[in-house]
């Protein structure tokens, strides 16, 4: 592994990318050695565009958006080019840093419930972000935070300002986070597992109102899911990846339709459809990703892959598989 | 809050009668009374004096009448200083104790908080580890080691402050209050250290890393309430360290305050003076406890909504 890849960065038609990420690596240091979490992913995403990264849990798509905020932790370290209007993120010391995060960059998180403070008002949380990037006043702040609470539909939005999160249910604290990260009309919203920790009737609520919001503003959104249902509604493009390598990029509907890798293709048949027989049983990929601390050399997924076979112990460039989808596979073309 | 406020005042009552009662029969255990002395009194004049006192009653009914009085908030004449009440020796004691006292603990607080915060933004850095090492050494003094070298420092060799003694004035109170204070400061920085590392790690510092404040911001307006509040649970028994720790300041540096009285009425058993320190300060504890928890209500609103009634 750790080859560089030989196909060119991704370009999204023919305007210049928002957020160009290139041969992006995250080590954490940790007593039992080097964690490889993200090995070198490259791509980029164009204005507006609704881009979704798939991969199952530890496969490094978390790591990857705290690594363009700055957000990992403290035994983390990025390497490589997270490039935003032609400087490189990763290079960038805290104040910089601080002047595009939730002004041009926002993001979400999982668990809206943790990621509020209990400790202060939703209105002195939401207001703080305008003070502090559009110099507003307190005053005006208070009106555009309350005017972006309607946005989200929240309900009593005069009152939601004055209280506490505790007070507000899951769906509500993740449509706050969602205000808060719009309130300045970031031109990239990353939105990790938004709607996990929320009910199922929630999640579509949740993820109507994104879609909505991403026409009202223009934002691009950066969408890290597991949840490949999820990702069907709402995105342009697909990055899969596996044990923080990428495994194919491709436009939804391809994805869906025609995945070129084996993982790509298991994660599809892994999601129950509503045209399914009930008596289906769903098709799990078997076994597990390779150990983050010691990766075998060769495809990361030949391990657990069907059609592995004598080349896949050597690394598998990522390669155009079709005029704007790549794979990082040996096989020409995916058996049936 | 009201309505808090007077089930707490009512859950007061039986842990001051808890305590006035051991202390009543544990000082009465103490062998000796209050009028032994080198050279034993003519047995008339014992007596006599016993009588004046209600010492010759059963201890059952010293005890009820002791009660009785108390309710009236009288703590009865000292047994020793024979012109005084114990009213009056503690109208006198109190406010220099509680004086000392309190300067110790907010010195402690702003101090030692400070140092936390310092110290948990600098996690494992040389000012860190320096820091702890030197909270690790007040922790480890205690108080009548310090004030023996205190004394031995700024009284003795330089001579910049006295040596003891209480006129009211700041040059009076230097080494009384950190010899008070310095194992607070020390507790109190560790505390508030671990708890800001604890708050660092949430996903709601995240959260506000994420909206691009500043670290100062972070610090003080996401950070420090939850991670100030381990301290403020601390300070009840904060409260109760500075009282064991005047009793011995107070003694070294001969301070006219409560914990002098506290330990001449010991060593002398003077009944009365004993028992109404040890309610004066049970009261104080209990009080103390009572407003650390209106803090913690302050600056959580969880708990604010609890002590309304209200479901969390």
């Amino acid at each position: 592994m750790n080859q560089p890849d030989s196909a060119a960065p991704l370009v999204h038609d023919s305007t210049q990318p928002l957020l160009d990420i290139q041969d992006l690596h995250v080590r954490f240091n940790t007593p039992e050695g080097e964690v490889h979490a993200v090995n070198g992913m490259n791509f980029s995403i164009a204005p507006g565009e609704v881009m979704a990264i798939v991969g199952e849990s530890g496969s490094g798509k978390t790591q990857t958006a705290l690594a363009i905020m700055g957000l990992l932790a403290e035994n983390g370290r990025a390497s490589g080019r997270v490039v935003y209007q032609g400087s490189n993120l990763l290079e960038m010391d805290r104040r910089q840093l601080n002047s595009i995060r939730g002004s041009d960059i926002a993001m979400i998180f999982q668990d809206p419930g943790a990621s509020l403070n209990p400790y202060l008002t939703i209105g002195r949380q939401m207001t703080e972000v305008l003070v502090r990037h559009r110099r507003m006043s307190q005053s005006e702040a208070n009106a555009r935070a309350c005017e972006m609470l309607h946005q989200v539909r929240l309900t009593d939005a005069e009152d939601r300002m004055r209280q506490y999160p505790y007070e507000l249910s899951g769906g509500m604290q993740q449509r706050i986070m969602i205000a808060m990260g719009l309130l300045c009309r970031p031109r990239l919203l990353i939105a990790d597992e938004p709607t996990t920790a929320l009910d199922v009737t929630v999640q579509a609520d949740i993820n109507q109102l994104m879609m909505d919001l991403r026409r009202q503003y223009d934002t691009a959104i950066l969408l890290i899911t597991h949840d490949l249902g999820v990702v069907a509604g709402l995105a342009d493009t697909v990055t899969v990846v596996y044990a923080g390598q990428m495994m194919e990029y491709a436009p939804v509907r391809d994805l869906y339709y025609r995945p070129c890798h084996p993982y790509s293709r298991g994660l599809v048949r892994s999601v129950p459809r509503l045209d399914q027989r009930a008596d289906q049983v769903l098709r799990a990929i078997p076994g597990n990703p390779p150990n983050l601390l010691d990766m075998p050399s060769g495809c990361p997924f030949r391990d657990r892959c069907e059609f592995a076979f004598s080349d896949c112990t050597a690394y598998p460039l990522m390669r155009h598989s079709r005029a704007n989808s790549l794979v990082r596979c040996h096989l020409d073309s995916l058996p049936e | 809050m009201a309505r808090y406020a007077l089930d707490r005042f009512l859950a007061a009552i039986p842990t001051l009668l808890l305590l006035i009662t051991l202390a009543f029969f544990m000082i009465r255990l103490a062998p000796g009374g209050p009028f032994d002395s080198e050279r034993a009194l003519p047995p008339e004049i014992e007596a006599n004096l016993n009588h004046l006192y209600h010492l010759d009653e059963s201890l059952p009914l010293q005890y009820m009448r002791y009660l009785a009085q108390i309710i009236r908030m009288d703590f009865g004449p000292s047994f020793q200083y024979r012109d005084w009440s114990v009213n009056d020796l503690i109208a006198s004691g109190f406010p220099v104790s509680f004086t000392l006292g309190v300067l110790a603990m907010l010195i402690a607080i702003v101090i030692g908080g400070s140092l936390g915060i310092h110290a948990a933004v600098r996690q494992n850095k040389p000012d860190d580890y320096a820091t702890m090492a030197v909270a690790m050494t007040g922790i480890s003094i205690p108080t009548f080691v310090l004030a023996p070298l205190l004394i031995l420092f700024f009284a003795v060799w330089l001579r910049w402050l006295p040596a003891g003694g209480w006129a009211w004035q700041p040059a009076n109170m230097i080494l009384p209050i950190i010899t008070l204070a310095m194992p607070l400061v020390a507790y109190i920085a560790r505390l508030t250290r671990a708890s800001m590392i604890e708050v660092l790690r949430t996903p709601f510092i995240r959260t506000a890393q994420a909206k691009g404040l500043p670290q100062r911001l972070i610090i003080f307006r996401h950070a420090l309430k939850p991670a100030i509040l381990p301290v403020i649970s601390y300070l009840g028994p904060a409260g109760a360290a500075v009282i064991t720790g005047s009793v011995v300041v107070e003694r070294i540096f001969t301070i006219p305050g409560l914990g002098n009285h506290f330990v001449q009425g010991a060593l002398n058993r003077d009944y009365t003076l004993v028992m109404g320190v040890v309610i004066v300060y049970g009261m104080l504890i209990i009080v103390f406890n009572f407003v650390v928890d209106i803090i913690y209500a302050l600056l959580d609103p969880r708990i604010r909504a609890q002590q309304h009634g209200g479901q969390v």
